[in-house]
């Protein structure tokens, strides 16, 4: 793509501004299933997206086929649709500003595929060996990944980074009676020659017998904790309360709410795209506008939202550097860049050992529906298990936890220790509620 | 697209391997999205995609590989990397493609994509005023306009070379009511596999009232009640509750590997004999339809379920390997990023004899679930979960007030057993299924149905 010639062609044709958003990736997977190879994928994609504007109304489109000389037609079209775009206020593309580039030192080794083979069968054959509930190896997997995302425009923005990773993914059925669980797991890992297989076996089986000789447990309102995965699913699930566009809608209810108190005082929450601790490291947005860390909510008050560039403008405020895509041919929208809620002190087996009579919510299921974003009710398949007297008793399941996010977060008691990052941008610990409501029996 | 002669070449390098089938998926899709916010433009987006997906078979062995550089060399170049990992052996087969021309049973009058923009922009404004206006309460109304035409050619080594056009186009409309502190929302999304002249009047005007009604409705409800209880599920989308808790679980990705409940149950009952369940993928302008499924095979009608009775499960060529089973024509996917796999398409609990109101007799406590939203299930445990997005208390027989909050879980198995009315209004309501060969329309469907108990999730433990 001769760039220079299309951001020519725009302003030419009668465009404000104009700016091309590249993105190359390469990927390759291995599946095994039953002592041999399973699926074998390989891609190389390169997508592309454009955005102009006329008078501060903004189009965009996205392309697979770049073709130079057919640049007047896709301009054209582009210019069509702008005209249609009312916009409350004026949109605008980004002007280059200093970026200060944060290197995490990670040195991703590219395993053989000897390697590979050998360590998947390995896991495959030692998961029956460790323990004879385990029915299948339903799942490994070995993925890797590299991309280029390139950001220009008519304000001679030229910004470019890279992203890589390779992880191992694997599930397992156990099987106790007539009883059927399965559990995955998935580890990220840098070098595979020091992978632990071992140590990641024994956590995988570990935790999928545990789920083992469960059952459900009757309707009552009860002291719960959310385990880390579990609460970190909660939490991503409402986000969206920050963002800057959902709150410009009024469809958050946090609009007009800054600087009010809307969570518990032990709730710190924090965007922070530099963060060395978490997977991915963004310097810049895919609006090319430097990122940079946040505090939105200090000991329960609500501060700052998310802002793109557009949220920004219709708030008359600054961008935060959180406009990103979903992937090259989404729109640019308001996303969080590694947030979390900020760790306490104490351990989990601390926490259940404080609570004492509970039950630990450790997997929720069905969150793309049981949420309501609107009201902050949510009702949600979950399973966990039981505490009795301080200490893990029977497995639970096929139950549900129901109640309202704002109101949830308002009766924390305590927060745990146990942030993990691992593949995530949203991450929170395990934290201990008050009351919750617990549908089952 | 890539011409006869190259898909002969590509397709014969690929079995310079042990190889022994291939097949090449190629797309040009474009889609627009036009998304207004109370009446006004506030985007509009599209989309234009097109590439290749390779799948090459050994046994029950794939290697699989998507590209958007079409060059030939490159083309070349990248299947000849993918199929090294079925080793190089120069056999040079020569591959004769045979076009097969299909029917179109999906004809489209106004084309949503080259439509002129300013028509379909008036249809939002015309979904967003009758929205709007329904309710004083409401405060905020999103519409969407989404338009998509995908392009497709399959190719295999079989000699088999079909072409195909999906034509697309879907009315998200999304209200939002307010009263004293409280915020509830309402959704309806129709869509078909039609033009323009599927968006009627009167489907409009049906649509956007809809999605107002029950913003309105939720604002007045109570906290859901908890517990086990009977449950009368209506017609419509109501049927996701067939797709999650059976439907899945009958598609040969899950049986093939016995990761399914119901794998070697063909010719079992697993419903109670009430429930006749189809796939159709067949009917002519429906959401989830097709001419042919995404390995070049015509769409069928598939009977599941007869009168309790499994009779078929929904298969795709690989894992049809796998079954030793033919291909029921039920391969998907969202697009050639995606390896296809087997999946639902227009799916449904046929219309059966119970009356509406009968079936509300007898209950002293229960759930009238007037509007489902999405789920999702485990097949290997069967264990499921379901979200009401408008419901009602039954208390002695009738229905009490609406409640809000409520959560149907429990297991596949277990809750089509547990079916005992079916009612005679037959309705399907459309929707997005996700899975691993992407997210794809799909249409799901049911008369009203009970069943005897299942497990509400909910706040209130009065």
């Amino acid at each position: 793509m001769n760039k220079e010639k299309w951001i020519q062609c725009a302003l030419g044709m009668g465009l404000d501004e104009f700016e091309i958003y590249q993105d190359e990736s390469f990927e390759k997977g291995i599946s095994w299933f039953d002592g041999k190879m399973d699926g074998f994928e390989t891609s190389h994609i390169t997508g592309t997206s454009i955005r102009g504007t006329i008078d501060g109304k903004m189009g965009s489109m996205a392309l697979e086929q770049v073709c130079d000389d057919q640049c007047e037609r896709v301009i054209s079209q582009l210019m069509d649709s702008i005209e249609y775009i009312c916009p409350k206020e004026k949109d605008h593309l980004r002007k280059p500003e200093p970026i200060e580039w944060i290197h995490k030192d990670i040195n991703w080794v590219q395993p053989s595929m000897d390697l590979v083979y050998d360590t998947i069968q390995y896991l495959e054959k030692q998961a029956y060996k460790m323990d004879g509930r385990v029915i299948q190896v339903s799942h490994i997997s070995w993925n890797e990944s590299k991309s280029t995302r390139s950001i220009f425009n008519s304000h001679d923005m030229n910004v470019t980074d890279h992203n890589q990773l390779q992880y191992l993914a694997m599930s397992v059925v156990v099987k106790e009676k007539d009883e059927v669980k399965t559990h995955n797991e998935i580890e990220i890992v840098e070098d595979l020659n020091l992978f632990n297989r071992d140590e990641f076996l024994s956590k995988l089986i570990h935790k999928s017998i545990l789920k083992l000789n469960s059952t459900s447990y009757p309707s009552q309102k009860m002291k719960v904790i959310f385990e880390k995965n579990a609460m970190t699913s909660l939490f991503s699930s409402f986000m969206g309360l920050f963002s800057g566009d959902l709150i410009y809608k009024g469809i958050s209810c946090l609009k007009g709410k800054e600087n009010q108190k809307i969570f518990s005082d032990l709730i710190t929450i924090v965007d922070d795209p530099k963060n060395l601790e978490s997977l991915t490291i963004c310097c810049f947005d895919d609006e090319g506008c430097p990122t940079r860390k946040k505090k939105l909510v200090e000991k329960g008050i609500y501060r700052v939202a998310l802002q793109s560039t557009k949220s920004a403008s219709r708030l008359h405020t600054e961008s935060t550097g959180n406009g990103f895509k979903s992937g090259y041919a989404s729109p640019v929208s308001v996303q969080p860049m590694n947030c979390c809620i900020k760790p306490g002190h104490l351990s989990l087996d601390s926490m259940i050992q404080e609570m004492k009579d509970g039950i630990v919510i450790e997997e929720l299921a069905g969150l793309h529906s049981g949420i309501d974003f609107v009201s902050t009710n949510f009702s949600l398949q979950a399973s966990g298990y039981l505490v009795v007297n301080g200490k893990r008793d029977r497995s639970i399941s096929l139950i549900t936890v129901a109640g309202n996010f704002m109101d949830l977060m308002n009766q924390v008691i305590c927060v745990g220790n146990d942030l993990d990052w691992s593949y995530r941008t949203i991450a929170s610990p395990s934290i201990y509620f008050k009351e919750c409501s617990i549908s089952g029996e | 697209m890539l011409n006869k002669e190259q898909l002969e070449t590509l397709l014969s390098k690929c079995l310079d391997s042990d190889a022994d089938f291939a097949e090449i998926f190629e797309e040009d899709t474009t889609s627009q999205s036009i998304q207004m916010l109370n009446g006004l433009v506030e985007e509009i987006n599209q989309n234009n995609r097109s590439g290749i997906g390779v799948r090459i078979y050994k046994d029950c062995q794939t290697v699989y590989g998507y590209t958007n550089d079409l060059e030939m060399e490159s083309l070349l170049a990248f299947v000849s990397s993918l199929k090294e990992a079925f080793g190089n052996i120069e056999k040079q087969i020569p591959i004769q493609l045979n076009e097969e021309i299909i029917e179109n049973k999906h004809p489209v009058l106004i084309h949503p994509i080259e439509a002129d923009l300013k028509d379909k922009i008036d249809l939002l404004k015309k979904a967003y005023r009758i929205a709007k206006h329904y309710d004083s309460r409401i405060f905020k109304v999103q519409t969407n306009l989404l338009s998509v035409c995908q392009n497709v050619q399959i190719s295999n080594t079989e000699g088999k070379w079909v072409k195909d056009v999906r034509i697309r186009t879907r009315m998200p409309i999304s209200s939002y009511a307010k009263d004293k502190d409280q915020m509830q929302s309402g959704f309806e999304g129709p869509g078909a596999s039609m033009g323009l002249e599927y968006f009627s009047d009167e489907l409009i005007q049906k649509a956007a009232s809809e999605a107002s009604r029950v913003a309105i409705v939720n604002l007045e409800a109570k906290d859901c009640p908890s517990g086990k209880m009977p449950v009368i599920i209506d017609n419509g989308f109501g049927g996701v509750i067939f797709h999650e808790a059976c439907g899945h679980a009958l598609e040969s990705s899950a049986v093939s590997k016995n990761q399914s409940i119901f794998t070697g149950k063909l010719g079992c009952q697993i419903a109670s004999e009430k429930v006749t369940a189809i796939d159709d993928g067949t009917i002519s302008n429906a959401w989830g339809s097709s001419n042919v499924d995404d390995e070049g095979n015509l769409q069928q009608r598939r009977v599941l379920i007869e009168k309790g009775i499994l009779k078929s499960y929904m298969v795709d060529r690989l894992n049809g390997r796998r079954m030793h089973m033919n291909s029921t024509g039920s391969s998907r996917r969202q697009s050639y990023k995606y390896e296809p796999t087997s999946r639902m398409s227009n799916t449904f609990i046929q219309a059966g004899e119970d009356d509406f109101d009968e079936m509300f007799e007898g209950i002293s406590r229960g759930l009238y679930a007037k509007k489902m939203g999405g789920g999702s299930v485990n097949p290997q445990t069967g264990e499921f979960n379901f979200a009401v997005n408008e419901g009602y208390l039954i208390e002695n027989g009738k229905i009490s007030y609406p409640v809000k909050g409520a959560t149907l879980i429990g297991s596949g198995d277990k809750i089509l057993m547990n079916i005992d009315r079916v009612g005679k209004d037959c309705k399907r309501a459309q929707g997005m299924c996700g899975a691993s060969s992407g997210s794809i329309p799909t249409d799901v469907g049911q008369p009203a149905i009970r069943v005897s108990s299942i497990t509400v999730g909910g706040t209130s433990h009065e």
